[in-house]
């Protein structure tokens, strides 16, 4: 282990050695730019940004496709039901980068709330179910069932709820996770596909329904970024968090599976993916290196919570730390606001565009 | 027993309250932000210069002139809470909306034709519905609150036989998602009329092929004729009418415009000429305005204006808020009036 530990390093310092070397790289983004060179080379940001996603939501199409496979071998045909957790577990932490990207294929599919109807206060996603396990099995195992069902009960919360309760999980695993995959496909295909948001955005210019220009995209990036970030310190921590007076361990995310942090972990480690490989050298090293420093400390107090969210927020001695998670998250937030968000040019302050 | 006498009452109080001439006379009201981003409430008088700016919580968006007396309401953008009153002639807060915690406004309002209540849309975003606040404008203490017809309820505005109108755009947010919209496939906006007293009277939908093209923002003629301004919420290739309108008891009528690509499936504000003879509409997000035949709906030409934001009447022009001022639409033409340099205009232009 210690010596391919070693030999990536050495192959690491020889690929930034050759782009020092080289002439600057629009892939890499490298070398990275001087600080004062102040200009950012948006297409190519673009270019790498598109990488980075398409990895991402090629996950989350991978992983829903083997637990579709897992929820048919699992009721047909006896597979271990721990497959069937393991897959339920990767679908989630493959969705949990992708919540930050809620514009486009996300928006247009309303996909948002189909893949994970969350936060929910008036418990729909256990009213759709009951209604979807009452109908007869051929029909529960039918994805067309599902689709023409309540978006309640077509994503993560309503997985959760058949694997975590009392609940029969066969058929209705199968048709859930089936039109969970139908979603996936779907969201890969309308980004990636021709004439699809991808190519939409690489046309990015003064005659483009969306995108007037390449620093558009860019601007949307990060505004992507900060919404995921919002998301993890004031719902996926605030919520359970809930007053000093009063925490609400039931209000945490997948608080039925435990996965809550995990989900948190997967969502700031897509982040950094795309901050360190999108934005990469178009964000000038010492604020790129900095800005992932701050995410490795709240992926460190993360892992030193030592308990579930859930457990965590209920418990004085625990509860402090998840505050300080979520003080670190919002630490990012500043950090991306004062050195990232200007490095880049995009402008998020007021302007009447912005619209309502 | 304050409840649903906003039903059954009628008449108007007007007791020790200033007009509008001791506040400096305005025409008009925005919400702007300055160079240091502080948000402010501008007014302006009949030659659109400034009479008075008064300070705001945060980044505005729409506002209401209270009918009689010196008194606006402001209104946050959504998903924001506030809803501030300001009392023009003394330049400071009169009161605050105190909005339950289950709501937050879309940043329009109404006031009742006696100037009794103001009506507000809102959003029960834990529940999906968009409701209507109703506030007794005695004290601004809320008093009431009816269904507003649909999903995501955005503009209403009184009509001239003193009922309302209102926009319900469809769209379903919630402010755990920011302004994130959340079911655009699924999406129904619709144009709801209500009586004088709140009770919904008729609601028209449109048809499938613009059921994504959102009800957004709306105005109405002398003669109750409503003129819609739309927002596409569908694949951004298409290209979809940016402008509606409606006469009680009829269909959607989609007018055409050959410029409405250069709105960027974005209209913003949208007025009738105060004789009724055209309407404008906004576009800030594609820097243009689109003019129509007030009458027909017919094209009637396009103008590049950079963010071109509110409209609404002044005088018997129309003026439009712009970059670094306004435009006024006279006679067929443009002229434009310098403002203070360094104030951005946000959406709207209300005419007090």
């Amino acid at each position: 282990m210690k010596r391919i530990l070693l030999l990536l390093t050495a192959v690491l310092m020889a690929a930034t050695a050759s782009a020092q070397e080289g002439a600057y790289s629009p892939d890499s983004g490298l070398p990275y730019w001087a600080p004062g060179r102040g200009e950012v080379d948006h297409e190519a940001l673009r270019r790498r940004a598109l990488v980075v996603l398409e990895r991402e939501f090629g996950a989350f199409n991978d992983a829903t496709g083997h637990l579709a496979q897992t929820a048919v071998a699992y009721c047909d045909a006896g597979a271990p039901r721990e497959d069937l957790i393991a897959a339920f577990r990767d679908t989630w932490l493959a969705w949990a980068p992708l919540d930050s990207y809620h514009f486009g294929p996300v928006e247009a599919n309303a996909a948002a709330l189909t893949v994970n109807f969350w936060p929910d206060k008036k418990g729909f996603v256990g009213r759709a179910l009951r209604e979807l396990l009452a109908q007869p099995p051929e029909a529960q195992r039918d994805p067309a069932t599902v689709a023409a069902g309540s978006a309640a009960a077509q994503g993560l919360p309503a997985l959760e709820m058949l694997l975590y309760t009392e609940a029969p999980e066969c058929p209705a695993v199968i048709g859930i996770s089936a039109y969970l995959h139908q979603t996936a496909e779907t969201l890969y295909a309308d980004w990636f596909d021709p004439d699809g948001w991808a190519d939409l955005a690489r046309a990015a210019g003064p005659n483009n329904p969306v995108y007037l220009s390449a620093a558009e995209f860019t601007k949307t990036l990060y505004t992507a970024l900060d919404f995921g970030l919002i998301r993890i310190a004031d719902q996926r921590l605030g919520r359970p968090l809930g007053s000093y007076e009063r925490s609400y361990p039931q209000r945490a995310e997948a608080w039925r599976s435990g996965l809550t942090v995990d989900i948190i972990g997967a969502q700031l480690d897509g982040i950094a993916d795309m901050i360190e490989h999108g934005f990469a050298g178009d964000i000038r090293e010492p604020d790129r290196a900095w800005v992932l420093q701050v995410i490795g400390q709240a992926r460190s107090r993360m892992d030193k919570i030592g308990a579930p969210i859930a457990d965590a927020v209920a418990d004085p001695a625990h509860r402090i730390r998840v505050e300080g998670l979520q003080t670190k998250v919002n630490d990012i937030r500043s950090v991306m606001a004062q050195d990232i968000g200007p490095n880049l040019g995009v402008d998020t302050g007021f302007s009447p565009a912005d619209g309502d | 027993m304050r409840r649903r006498d906003f039903l059954l009452t009628t008449g108007a109080g007007l007791i020790g309250s200033a007009a509008w001439s001791e506040a400096g006379a305005p025409k008009l009201l925005a919400a702007a932000n300055d160079a240091s981003k502080r948000a402010w409430l501008v007014a302006l008088d009949q030659n659109a210069a400034e009479v008075f700016r008064l300070p705001l919580p945060a980044r505005g968006h729409a506002a209401a002139a209270h009918p009689h007396r010196a008194e606006a309401v402001a209104f946050a953008r959504r998903p924001g809470r506030y809803g501030v009153v300001l009392d023009c002639p003394a330049g400071r807060e009169k009161a605050r909306l105190d909005l339950p915690e289950d709501r937050h406004f879309f940043g329009h309002g109404a006031f009742t034709a006696d100037g009794r209540y103001l009506l507000t849309t809102e959003n029960d975003f834990d529940k999906g519905e968009g409701r209507l606040g109703v506030w007794d404008t005695a004290d601004y203490a809320r008093i009431d609150d009816l269904p507003s017809g649909g999903i995501g309820p955005h503009e209403i505005i009184r009509l001239p036989d003193g009922g309302f109108a209102v926009a319900n755009g469809g769209i379903l947010t919630h402010p755990d998602f920011g302004r994130a919209k959340l079911n655009l496939p699924t999406m129904r906006p619709n144009l709801s009329y209500l009586s004088a007293d709140g009770r919904l009277m008729e609601m028209v939908e449109p048809p499938e092929a613009q059921r994504q093209n959102s009800i957004r923002h709306i105005d109405v003629d002398a003669q109750g004729r409503v003129a819609i301004a739309l927002q596409w919420q569908g694949s951004p290739l298409k290209q979809v009418p940016a402008l509606a309108l409606h006469q009680r008891g009829g269909e959607l009528h989609y007018a055409d415009h050959p410029d409405t690509a250069r709105l960027k499936h974005y209209a913003g504000s949208i007025s009738f000429s105060p004789d009724g003879d055209e309407i404008l509409v906004t576009g800030p997000k594609g820097d243009y305005l689109l003019v129509f035949d007030g009458r027909t709906g017919a094209a009637k030409g396009g103008l590049a204006l950079p963010q071109a934001s509110g409209v609404a009447p002044l005088g018997a022009e129309l003026a439009v808020t712009v970059a670094g001022g306004l435009v006024i639409r006279q006679g067929g033409g443009f002229s434009r009036v310098a403002a203070e340099t360094g104030l951005v205009w946000d959406n709207h232009l209300v005419p007090v």
